[in-house]
Protein backbone atom coordinates (compact mmCIF):
# COMPACT_ATOMS: atom_id res chain seq x y z
CA UNK A 1 0.00 0.00 0.00
CA UNK A 2 2.07 2.90 -1.26
CA UNK A 3 0.44 6.20 -0.38
CA UNK A 4 0.78 7.99 -3.71
CA UNK A 5 -0.61 4.98 -5.58
CA UNK A 6 -3.81 4.88 -3.54
CA UNK A 7 -4.03 8.00 -1.39
CA UNK A 8 -7.75 7.76 -0.71
CA UNK A 9 -7.56 4.18 0.56
CA UNK A 10 -4.58 4.97 2.79
CA UNK A 11 -6.35 7.93 4.36
CA UNK A 12 -9.52 5.89 4.87
CA UNK A 13 -7.59 3.08 6.56
CA UNK A 14 -5.87 5.53 8.89
CA UNK A 15 -9.11 7.22 9.82
CA UNK A 16 -10.81 3.84 10.34
CA UNK A 17 -8.08 2.95 12.84
CA UNK A 18 -8.42 6.28 14.67
CA UNK A 19 -12.20 5.86 14.68
CA UNK A 20 -11.95 2.42 16.28
CA UNK A 21 -9.54 3.73 18.92
CA UNK A 22 -12.06 6.47 19.71
CA UNK A 23 -14.95 4.03 19.96
CA UNK A 24 -12.91 1.78 22.25
CA UNK A 25 -12.07 4.75 24.47
CA UNK A 26 -15.72 5.78 24.68
CA UNK A 27 -16.82 2.23 25.46
CA UNK A 28 -14.32 1.35 28.17
CA UNK A 29 -13.44 4.49 30.09
CA UNK A 30 -15.14 5.52 33.29
CA UNK A 31 -13.63 8.99 33.47
CA UNK A 32 -15.85 11.51 31.69
CA UNK A 33 -12.87 13.51 30.42
CA UNK A 34 -11.44 10.37 28.80
CA UNK A 35 -14.78 9.70 27.14
CA UNK A 36 -14.64 13.24 25.75
CA UNK A 37 -11.18 12.49 24.34
CA UNK A 38 -12.61 9.41 22.62
CA UNK A 39 -15.31 11.55 21.05
CA UNK A 40 -12.66 13.94 19.78
CA UNK A 41 -10.83 11.00 18.18
CA UNK A 42 -14.01 9.92 16.41
CA UNK A 43 -14.65 13.43 15.13
CA UNK A 44 -11.09 13.73 13.87
CA UNK A 45 -11.40 10.45 12.01
CA UNK A 46 -14.55 11.77 10.34
CA UNK A 47 -12.75 15.00 9.44
CA UNK A 48 -9.89 13.12 7.80
CA UNK A 49 -12.45 11.23 5.74
CA UNK A 50 -14.17 14.44 4.70
CA UNK A 51 -10.96 16.07 3.53
CA UNK A 52 -9.75 12.89 1.82
CA UNK A 53 -12.97 12.50 -0.16
CA UNK A 54 -12.93 16.20 -0.97
CA UNK A 55 -9.39 16.03 -2.28
CA UNK A 56 -9.11 12.64 -3.92
CA UNK A 57 -12.41 12.25 -5.73
CA UNK A 58 -13.35 14.26 -8.82
CA UNK A 59 -16.79 15.13 -7.50
CA UNK A 60 -15.62 16.14 -4.05
CA UNK A 61 -14.98 19.77 -4.81
CA UNK A 62 -14.73 22.10 -1.87
CA UNK A 63 -17.73 20.86 0.08
CA UNK A 64 -15.84 18.37 2.23
CA UNK A 65 -13.56 21.15 3.44
CA UNK A 66 -16.52 23.33 4.35
CA UNK A 67 -18.08 20.48 6.28
CA UNK A 68 -14.88 20.04 8.25
CA UNK A 69 -15.09 23.70 9.29
CA UNK A 70 -18.57 23.07 10.67
CA UNK A 71 -17.54 19.85 12.41
CA UNK A 72 -14.63 21.62 14.11
CA UNK A 73 -16.91 24.42 15.28
CA UNK A 74 -19.50 21.98 16.62
CA UNK A 75 -16.74 20.01 18.36
CA UNK A 76 -15.59 23.20 20.06
CA UNK A 77 -19.11 24.00 21.27
CA UNK A 78 -19.62 20.40 22.39
CA UNK A 79 -16.34 20.37 24.29
CA UNK A 80 -17.18 23.61 26.10
CA UNK A 81 -20.62 22.41 27.20
CA UNK A 82 -19.39 18.91 28.10
CA UNK A 83 -16.59 20.27 30.24
CA UNK A 84 -18.99 22.61 32.03
CA UNK A 85 -21.18 19.57 32.77
CA UNK A 86 -18.13 17.60 33.93
CA UNK A 87 -17.17 20.36 36.34
CA UNK A 88 -20.77 20.41 37.59
CA UNK A 89 -20.63 16.66 38.18
CA UNK A 90 -17.33 17.07 40.01
CA UNK A 91 -18.79 19.72 42.28
CA UNK A 92 -21.71 17.45 43.16
CA UNK A 93 -20.11 14.01 43.35
CA UNK A 94 -16.43 14.72 43.96
CA UNK A 95 -15.41 12.44 41.10
CA UNK A 96 -16.06 12.40 37.39
CA UNK A 97 -16.66 8.68 36.90
CA UNK A 98 -19.71 8.34 34.73
CA UNK A 99 -20.99 5.18 36.43
CA UNK A 100 -21.21 7.04 39.72
CA UNK A 101 -23.21 9.93 38.37
CA UNK A 102 -26.44 7.96 38.14
CA UNK A 103 -28.83 10.43 39.71
CA UNK A 104 -30.48 13.40 38.06
CA UNK A 105 -30.55 15.14 41.46
CA UNK A 106 -28.22 14.70 44.38
CA UNK B 1 9.26 7.09 -8.32
CA UNK B 2 9.96 10.86 -8.51
CA UNK B 3 11.47 12.65 -5.55
CA UNK B 4 8.30 14.55 -4.73
CA UNK B 5 6.42 11.25 -4.46
CA UNK B 6 9.05 9.88 -2.10
CA UNK B 7 8.70 12.96 0.09
CA UNK B 8 4.90 12.74 0.02
CA UNK B 9 4.98 9.07 1.00
CA UNK B 10 7.49 9.74 3.76
CA UNK B 11 5.43 12.60 5.17
CA UNK B 12 2.25 10.53 5.07
CA UNK B 13 3.75 7.53 6.82
CA UNK B 14 5.48 9.61 9.50
CA UNK B 15 2.32 11.50 10.39
CA UNK B 16 0.07 8.47 9.97
CA UNK B 17 2.21 6.49 12.41
CA UNK B 18 2.20 9.46 14.79
CA UNK B 19 -1.59 9.72 14.59
CA UNK B 20 -2.20 5.99 14.93
CA UNK B 21 0.24 5.63 17.81
CA UNK B 22 -1.27 8.61 19.57
CA UNK B 23 -4.77 7.20 19.11
CA UNK B 24 -3.62 3.87 20.55
CA UNK B 25 -2.12 5.67 23.52
CA UNK B 26 -5.30 7.69 24.09
CA UNK B 27 -7.22 4.43 24.10
CA UNK B 28 -4.73 2.46 26.14
CA UNK B 29 -2.90 4.65 28.62
CA UNK B 30 -3.94 4.40 32.24
CA UNK B 31 -2.68 7.90 33.01
CA UNK B 32 -5.14 10.54 31.90
CA UNK B 33 -2.48 13.24 31.51
CA UNK B 34 -0.59 10.94 29.16
CA UNK B 35 -3.81 10.36 27.27
CA UNK B 36 -4.28 14.12 26.89
CA UNK B 37 -0.75 14.59 25.53
CA UNK B 38 -1.22 11.66 23.17
CA UNK B 39 -4.36 13.41 21.94
CA UNK B 40 -2.15 16.44 21.26
CA UNK B 41 0.02 14.25 19.01
CA UNK B 42 -3.04 12.93 17.18
CA UNK B 43 -4.41 16.43 16.56
CA UNK B 44 -1.08 17.78 15.31
CA UNK B 45 -0.61 14.78 13.02
CA UNK B 46 -4.13 15.27 11.67
CA UNK B 47 -3.29 18.92 10.93
CA UNK B 48 -0.19 17.80 9.06
CA UNK B 49 -2.26 15.31 7.07
CA UNK B 50 -4.71 18.08 6.13
CA UNK B 51 -1.78 20.14 4.88
CA UNK B 52 -0.63 17.09 2.94
CA UNK B 53 -4.08 16.92 1.35
CA UNK B 54 -3.72 20.59 0.32
CA UNK B 55 -6.40 21.70 2.77
CA UNK B 56 -4.18 24.38 4.26
CA UNK B 57 -6.98 26.41 5.80
CA UNK B 58 -8.33 23.33 7.56
CA UNK B 59 -4.86 22.56 8.87
CA UNK B 60 -4.53 26.04 10.35
CA UNK B 61 -8.02 25.88 11.85
CA UNK B 62 -7.21 22.46 13.31
CA UNK B 63 -4.16 23.81 15.10
CA UNK B 64 -5.94 26.94 16.28
CA UNK B 65 -9.23 25.43 17.45
CA UNK B 66 -8.41 21.85 18.39
CA UNK B 67 -4.91 22.21 19.75
CA UNK B 68 -5.27 25.75 21.03
CA UNK B 69 -8.82 25.55 22.28
CA UNK B 70 -10.28 22.11 22.83
CA UNK B 71 -7.13 20.45 24.09
CA UNK B 72 -6.46 23.28 26.54
CA UNK B 73 -10.06 22.93 27.75
CA UNK B 74 -9.53 19.22 28.26
CA UNK B 75 -6.31 19.82 30.19
CA UNK B 76 -8.16 22.34 32.33
CA UNK B 77 -10.86 19.77 33.02
CA UNK B 78 -8.26 17.19 33.98
CA UNK B 79 -6.56 19.60 36.34
CA UNK B 80 -9.77 21.00 37.81
CA UNK B 81 -11.36 17.65 38.52
CA UNK B 82 -8.36 16.04 40.17
CA UNK B 83 -6.02 17.13 42.87
CA UNK B 84 -2.81 18.19 41.20
CA UNK B 85 -0.81 16.55 43.94
CA UNK B 86 -2.13 13.19 42.82
CA UNK B 87 0.72 11.72 40.87
CA UNK B 88 -1.38 8.97 39.34
CA UNK B 89 -4.60 10.55 38.21
CA UNK B 90 -7.14 7.80 37.94
CA UNK B 91 -8.08 6.82 34.44
CA UNK B 92 -9.60 3.46 35.17
CA UNK B 93 -11.13 1.54 32.37
CA UNK B 94 -13.71 -1.08 32.87
CA UNK B 95 -12.39 -4.52 31.99
CA UNK B 96 -13.59 -4.61 28.43
CA UNK B 97 -12.67 -7.71 26.45
CA UNK B 98 -16.12 -7.48 24.91
CA UNK B 99 -15.54 -3.85 23.93
CA UNK B 100 -12.10 -4.77 22.58
CA UNK B 101 -13.54 -7.57 20.46
CA UNK B 102 -16.32 -5.29 19.24
CA UNK B 103 -13.83 -2.63 18.18
CA UNK B 104 -11.64 -5.21 16.46
CA UNK B 105 -14.67 -6.48 14.54
CA UNK B 106 -15.59 -2.89 13.63
CA UNK B 107 -12.05 -2.21 12.39
CA UNK B 108 -12.02 -5.45 10.40
CA UNK B 109 -15.36 -4.63 8.80
CA UNK B 110 -14.19 -1.11 7.90
CA UNK B 111 -10.96 -2.42 6.37
CA UNK B 112 -12.86 -5.00 4.33
CA UNK B 113 -15.26 -2.34 3.07
CA UNK B 114 -12.47 0.12 2.25
CA UNK B 115 -10.17 -2.33 0.51
CA UNK B 116 -12.39 -4.90 -1.11
CA UNK B 117 -16.03 -4.02 -1.54
CA UNK B 118 -16.09 -0.44 -2.80
CA UNK B 119 -14.31 0.66 -5.94
CA UNK B 120 -13.59 4.22 -4.85
CA UNK B 121 -12.38 5.59 -8.14
CA UNK B 122 -15.42 4.17 -9.87
CA UNK B 123 -14.04 4.86 -13.33
CA UNK B 124 -14.30 8.53 -12.56
CA UNK B 125 -11.30 9.47 -14.63
CA UNK B 126 -12.61 7.74 -17.70
CA UNK B 127 -16.15 8.70 -18.48
CA UNK B 128 -18.23 7.56 -21.39
CA UNK B 129 -20.18 10.52 -22.71
CA UNK B 130 -22.88 10.47 -25.33
CA UNK B 131 -23.88 13.66 -27.08
CA UNK B 132 -25.27 14.51 -30.48
CA UNK B 133 -24.88 11.06 -31.92
CA UNK B 134 -21.25 10.84 -30.86
CA UNK B 135 -19.92 8.62 -28.21
CA UNK B 136 -16.62 9.35 -26.63
CA UNK B 137 -14.55 8.31 -23.69
CA UNK B 138 -13.29 11.33 -21.81
CA UNK B 139 -9.98 10.89 -20.10
CA UNK B 140 -8.09 13.18 -17.84
CA UNK B 141 -4.42 12.76 -17.33
CA UNK B 142 -1.97 14.51 -15.14
CA UNK B 143 1.27 15.58 -16.66
CA UNK B 144 3.94 13.96 -14.60
CA UNK B 145 7.00 15.80 -15.85
CA UNK B 146 9.06 12.65 -15.90
CA UNK B 147 7.22 9.78 -17.35
CA UNK B 148 4.95 11.97 -19.39
CA UNK B 149 1.47 11.06 -18.38
CA UNK B 150 -0.29 9.60 -15.43
CA UNK B 151 -3.87 9.11 -14.50
CA UNK B 152 -4.95 11.82 -12.14
CA UNK B 153 -7.64 12.45 -9.61
CA UNK B 154 -9.04 15.81 -8.76
CA UNK B 155 -5.88 17.69 -8.00
CA UNK B 156 -3.20 18.52 -10.48
CA UNK B 157 0.13 20.12 -9.99
CA UNK B 158 0.97 21.12 -13.50
CA UNK B 159 -0.84 20.56 -16.70
CA UNK B 160 -3.96 18.67 -17.49
CA UNK B 161 -4.24 16.52 -20.53
CA UNK B 162 -7.68 15.90 -21.86
CA UNK B 163 -8.12 12.97 -24.14
CA UNK B 164 -11.22 12.30 -26.16
CA UNK B 165 -11.43 8.86 -27.67
CA UNK B 166 -14.43 8.41 -29.94
CA UNK B 167 -16.11 5.06 -29.81
CA UNK B 168 -17.12 5.36 -33.44
CA UNK B 169 -14.42 7.29 -35.26
CA UNK B 170 -16.21 7.95 -38.55
CA UNK B 171 -15.27 11.41 -39.77
CA UNK B 172 -13.75 12.65 -36.54
CA UNK B 173 -10.53 14.55 -37.07
CA UNK B 174 -9.79 16.21 -33.75
CA UNK B 175 -10.91 17.67 -30.52
CA UNK B 176 -11.71 21.19 -29.39
CA UNK B 177 -11.22 21.95 -25.72
CA UNK B 178 -12.50 24.90 -23.74
CA UNK B 179 -11.86 25.87 -20.14
CA UNK B 180 -13.65 28.14 -17.70
CA UNK B 181 -13.21 29.34 -14.15
CA UNK B 182 -16.77 29.63 -12.83
CA UNK B 183 -17.76 32.06 -10.14
CA UNK B 184 -19.31 30.48 -7.10
CA UNK B 185 -22.74 32.01 -7.71
CA UNK B 186 -22.90 30.53 -11.19
CA UNK B 187 -21.38 27.25 -10.18
CA UNK B 188 -24.36 25.11 -11.07
CA UNK B 189 -25.09 26.81 -14.38
CA UNK B 190 -22.42 26.00 -16.99
CA UNK B 191 -24.20 28.11 -19.61
CA UNK B 192 -23.21 31.28 -17.80
CA UNK B 193 -19.57 30.40 -17.48
CA UNK B 194 -16.96 32.29 -19.45
CA UNK B 195 -15.76 29.55 -21.75
CA UNK B 196 -12.56 30.17 -23.62
CA UNK B 197 -10.66 28.05 -26.06
CA UNK B 198 -7.87 26.34 -24.23
CA UNK B 199 -4.34 26.82 -25.38
CA UNK B 200 -3.60 23.34 -26.54
CA UNK B 201 -0.34 21.82 -27.43
CA UNK B 202 0.52 19.26 -29.97
CA UNK B 203 -0.85 16.00 -28.71
CA UNK B 204 1.52 13.33 -27.57
CA UNK B 205 0.71 9.90 -28.79
CA UNK B 206 -1.37 8.56 -25.96
CA UNK B 207 -3.10 5.52 -27.24
CA UNK B 208 -4.53 4.46 -30.49
CA UNK B 209 -7.50 6.47 -31.61
CA UNK B 210 -7.19 9.11 -28.92
CA UNK B 211 -7.18 12.81 -29.56
CA UNK B 212 -5.36 14.62 -26.86
CA UNK B 213 -5.13 18.26 -25.88
CA UNK B 214 -2.76 19.57 -23.27
CA UNK B 215 -4.19 22.47 -21.33
CA UNK B 216 -1.76 25.19 -20.42
CA UNK B 217 -2.44 28.33 -18.42
CA UNK B 218 -4.34 26.67 -15.62
CA UNK B 219 -3.30 29.31 -13.14
CA UNK B 220 -6.61 29.84 -11.42
CA UNK B 221 -7.73 27.89 -8.41
CA UNK B 222 -10.57 26.06 -10.07
CA UNK B 223 -10.69 25.27 -13.70
CA UNK B 224 -13.25 23.19 -15.50
CA UNK B 225 -12.98 21.90 -18.99
CA UNK B 226 -15.22 20.63 -21.69
CA UNK B 227 -14.37 19.05 -24.98
CA UNK B 228 -16.03 18.13 -28.20
CA UNK B 229 -15.12 16.19 -31.24
CA UNK B 230 -14.44 18.02 -34.47
CA UNK B 231 -15.52 16.40 -37.69
CA UNK B 232 -13.90 16.68 -41.09
CA UNK B 233 -14.34 19.97 -42.92
CA UNK B 234 -13.93 22.08 -39.80
CA UNK B 235 -17.51 21.67 -38.67
CA UNK B 236 -17.91 21.27 -34.99
CA UNK B 237 -19.53 18.01 -34.20
CA UNK B 238 -22.36 17.70 -31.83
CA UNK B 239 -22.60 18.91 -28.27
CA UNK B 240 -20.01 19.48 -25.64
CA UNK B 241 -18.86 16.30 -24.04
CA UNK B 242 -18.41 17.35 -20.51
CA UNK B 243 -20.62 19.65 -18.56
CA UNK B 244 -24.27 18.87 -18.29
CA UNK B 245 -23.95 15.60 -20.10
CA UNK B 246 -21.80 13.72 -17.67
CA UNK B 247 -21.76 13.94 -13.98
CA UNK B 248 -18.25 14.69 -12.79
CA UNK B 249 -16.61 18.00 -13.43
CA UNK B 250 -12.92 17.87 -13.09
CA UNK B 251 -11.43 20.69 -11.17
CA UNK B 252 -7.95 21.95 -10.72
CA UNK B 253 -7.11 22.83 -7.19
CA UNK B 254 -4.19 24.91 -6.13
CA UNK B 255 -5.03 25.30 -2.49
CA UNK B 256 -8.56 25.27 -1.27
CA UNK B 257 -8.77 28.34 0.93
CA UNK B 258 -10.36 30.73 -1.55
CA UNK B 259 -13.00 28.29 -2.83
CA UNK B 260 -13.82 27.30 0.75
CA UNK B 261 -14.21 30.94 1.74
CA UNK B 262 -16.42 31.57 -1.29
CA UNK B 263 -18.55 28.54 -0.40
CA UNK B 264 -18.90 29.72 3.19
CA UNK B 265 -19.99 33.15 2.00
CA UNK B 266 -22.28 31.71 -0.66
CA UNK B 267 -24.19 28.42 -0.51
CA UNK B 268 -23.32 27.79 3.13
CA UNK B 269 -24.03 31.28 4.43
CA UNK B 270 -27.16 30.27 6.33
CA UNK B 271 -25.46 27.31 8.00
CA UNK B 272 -22.55 29.59 8.90
CA UNK B 273 -24.87 32.05 10.64
CA UNK B 274 -26.70 29.23 12.45
CA UNK B 275 -23.36 27.94 13.73
CA UNK B 276 -22.53 31.39 15.06
CA UNK B 277 -25.82 31.44 17.00
CA UNK B 278 -25.04 27.94 18.31
CA UNK B 279 -21.61 29.03 19.48
CA UNK B 280 -23.15 31.97 21.31
CA UNK B 281 -25.74 29.71 22.94
CA UNK B 282 -23.13 27.18 24.01
CA UNK B 283 -20.97 29.97 25.42
CA UNK B 284 -23.84 31.23 27.55
CA UNK B 285 -24.83 27.68 28.50
CA UNK B 286 -21.33 26.67 29.52
CA UNK B 287 -20.96 29.78 31.64
CA UNK B 288 -24.33 29.06 33.28
CA UNK B 289 -23.45 25.43 34.00
CA UNK B 290 -20.02 26.18 35.40
CA UNK B 291 -21.03 29.13 37.58
CA UNK B 292 -20.46 28.99 41.29
CA UNK B 293 -23.52 28.10 43.31
CA UNK B 294 -24.54 30.90 45.63
CA UNK B 295 -25.46 29.33 48.96
CA UNK B 296 -28.33 31.13 50.65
Amino acid sequence: MIFTRAPLENMLLLSAFIFCCGVYTVLTRKNAVSILMGVELVLNAANINFVAFSQYTPTGGVHGNVFVVFVVLLAAAEAAVALAIIIGIYQNFGRVDVDQADQMKD
Amino acid sequence: MPASDVLTNLAFYVFAILAAGGALMVAGSRNIVRSAFALLAVLFAAAALYALMKADFIAAAQVLIYVGGILVLIMFAVMLTHRITDVHVSNDSTPGPAAFCACLCLLFALVVVILFTVKWKGGSDEVVARAGGDEAVLLQYQADGRTGLRRGGASFEDRVVVGVRPLRADGVVGVQVQVAQPEMKDELNPDKWDWKDAATEAPPALREGAWVATLKDLKEKRTRWRARLVKAGGASAGDWLSDGNIEPDFEVFRGVTRPAALALAGPYLFAFEVVSVLLLASLVGAAFLARKEVKE
